[in-house]
């Protein structure tokens, strides 16, 4: 049963205008990080963890919260400007914002990714608030196999919906799987295609395989099709039509369902510890494509395929804190950094020495 | 016809995958029989899968038609040179590398103006050191 008081009470605290102040500066710096391919939100909570100690425990958490949820936000701005994921979430959102950046709607697709964002992170904190204890306990049923069933079923969609080609999909599939093996075999830990580099024992940095993917291929296409005409590397056009540049009460009102879908599918994934935002943005976006009457228009600029990735990863972000508050397992690197600082924060010997 | 993007990808990813399967992994992954799950089985088998995906693309490509030979030419000259300037920065470092990396990129794309090979060979390769060593307080490739 929810306990409407103590939602009222929690409410009344963090409703005061300090509060508001720290969340605004953890979103507008989670942004920058975010948009910085190659530093993240995670990072930023780690830097940002120890100047958070001489603050009161409250604006403390809204500001760590605020710089993760802004960090996921701000990933899809270089996804969609330049093709380059801030974060590897965004490497979804990149599938379709890019190619409506480069038909000259840049702001219609950021605008779209925020307003997603914001809604599949609105949908996953108030499954947070309201029905976190039954759903952390669902969660925890969830054995390796069942975990097993749910990423094949995610490289089936995959493979079958991204791209044109079947069997580019499985050769995506198997190449991905292929480096995921580098690194250590959490069975015996004996290493695995590390050539002596020790620092690969945990396997690929996902930041870097993201970057080398997405922005080097990126980068060498630009360059080797740009002649001595020098052009902007974001090239913005003026369409003259105001629409271009904003999404209308229309456009996100038609993608209603999509953002819910994605943040369901974010919301159950977030709650299971271990699975990312990256897998719940893909998964999002496959599903939204298998079920769309128009297929052939997702890699194109589609909004759905905007919305679908964003409030997926961003629906993660809320639904992180479920295992984390209710049973103390953090569902993602973040999750265990705000733990961190709760404990730091929450201690009464810890507050009272501040 | 023959020289179809995907024949040649597929040529490409198959030679890679057999490649891995015989020579690579039986090296460089323990093959030790203790375990429930040998460590070599997954890269195997996601080796095989490579194998015949890439040479189902190259009996059924798609009509993707290759890009203009010159254009080959240009990516693989600057893959050649962000690949040597990358090996070279972890040699020597971030902070010498960089701005000339950057200005050896832009004059070979053609671009001349000063201000613009300023920004990108000078300004934003300190704007990185600073923002990654000072404020982060992280390494940079080769830096000290």
């Amino acid at each position: 049963m929810v306990d409407f008081s103590t939602i009222m009470s929690g409410f009344s605290d963090a409703f005061t205008l300090w509060n508001f102040a720290f969340v605004l500066f953890g979103v507008v710096i989670g942004q920058f990080v975010g948009a910085v391919p190659g530093i993240g939100p995670v990072m930023a909570m780690a830097i940002a963890i120890p100047f958070t100690f001489g603050l009161d425990p409250l604006p403390a958490i809204t500001f760590l919260v605020g710089v993760n949820k802004g960090g996921l936000v701000g990933g899809a701005v270089p996804a969609i400007l330049i093709n380059t994921p801030g974060t590897p979430d965004a490497a979804a959102t990149a599938m379709d914002g890019h190619p409506l950046a480069k038909q000259g709607k840049p702001l219609k697709a950021t605008k779209m990714a925020l307003f997603s964002s914001v809604t599949g992170d609105t949908f996953s904190d108030i499954v947070l608030i309201s029905v976190s204890a039954p759903l952390a306990i669902l969660a925890l049923r969830m054995g390796p196999v069942e975990v097993l069933a749910l990423m094949i079923f995610a490289f089936s969609v995959l493979c079958g919906l991204v791209g044109k080609s079947f069997v580019k999909g499985i050769l995506s599939a198997a190449l991905g799987l292929l480096f995921a093996t580098v690194g250590a075999d959490p069975e015996n830990y004996n290493p695995r295609l590390i050539f002596g580099h020790y620092e690969l024992y945990d396997g690929l940095p996902l930041i870097s395989v993201a970057i080398g993917m997405l922005a080097m291929s990126e980068i060498v296409r630009r360059l080797s099709e740009t002649s001595s005409n020098m052009k902007a590397a974001v090239n913005i056009k003026n369409t003259g039509n105001s629409d271009d540049q904003r999404v209308t009460w229309g456009e996100y009102w038609s993608c209603r369902y999509t953002m819910l879908r994605g943040a369901g599918i974010g919301t159950i994934l977030g709650a299971l510890p271990g699975i990312g935002s990256t897998a719940a943005a893909f998964m999002s976006y496959a599903l939204s494509k298998a079920l769309s009457k128009k297929p052939e228009t997702y890699g194109k600029g589609n909004l759905h395929g905007i919305a679908a990735a964003e409030s997926a990863n961003s629906a993660v972000v809320g639904a992180n804190l479920i295992p984390l508050l209710t049973l103390g397992i953090p569902g993602s690197v973040g999750a265990a950094l705000i733990i961190s600082a709760f404990m730091r924060l929450c201690n009464p010997t810890s507050v009272t020495s501040v | 016809m023959f020289f179809l993007t995907d024949r040649i990808t597929g040529l490409l990813i198959a030679i890679f995958g057999i490649t891995l399967y015989w020579f690579i992994i039986p090296n460089y992954v323990d093959s030790s029989q203790s375990s429930w799950l040998r460590p070599d089985t997954i890269p195997n088998a996601t080796c095989l899968v490579t194998i015949f995906c890439g040479l189902v693309l190259v009996i059924k490509p798609s009509s993707h038609k290759l890009h203009a030979f010159s254009t080959i030419c240009r990516a693989g000259l600057f893959f050649m040179l962000l690949a040597v300037g990358l090996y070279v920065m972890s040699l020597v470092g971030f902070v010498y590398v960089a701005p000339i990396l950057a200005l050896s990129l832009m004059l070979t794309i053609g671009e001349r103006r000063l201000f613009w090979l300023t920004i990108g060979s000078v300004a934003i390769p300190f704007t990185i050191w600073l923002l990654v060593v000072r404020v982060l307080e992280r390494s940079l490739p080769g830096a000290s």
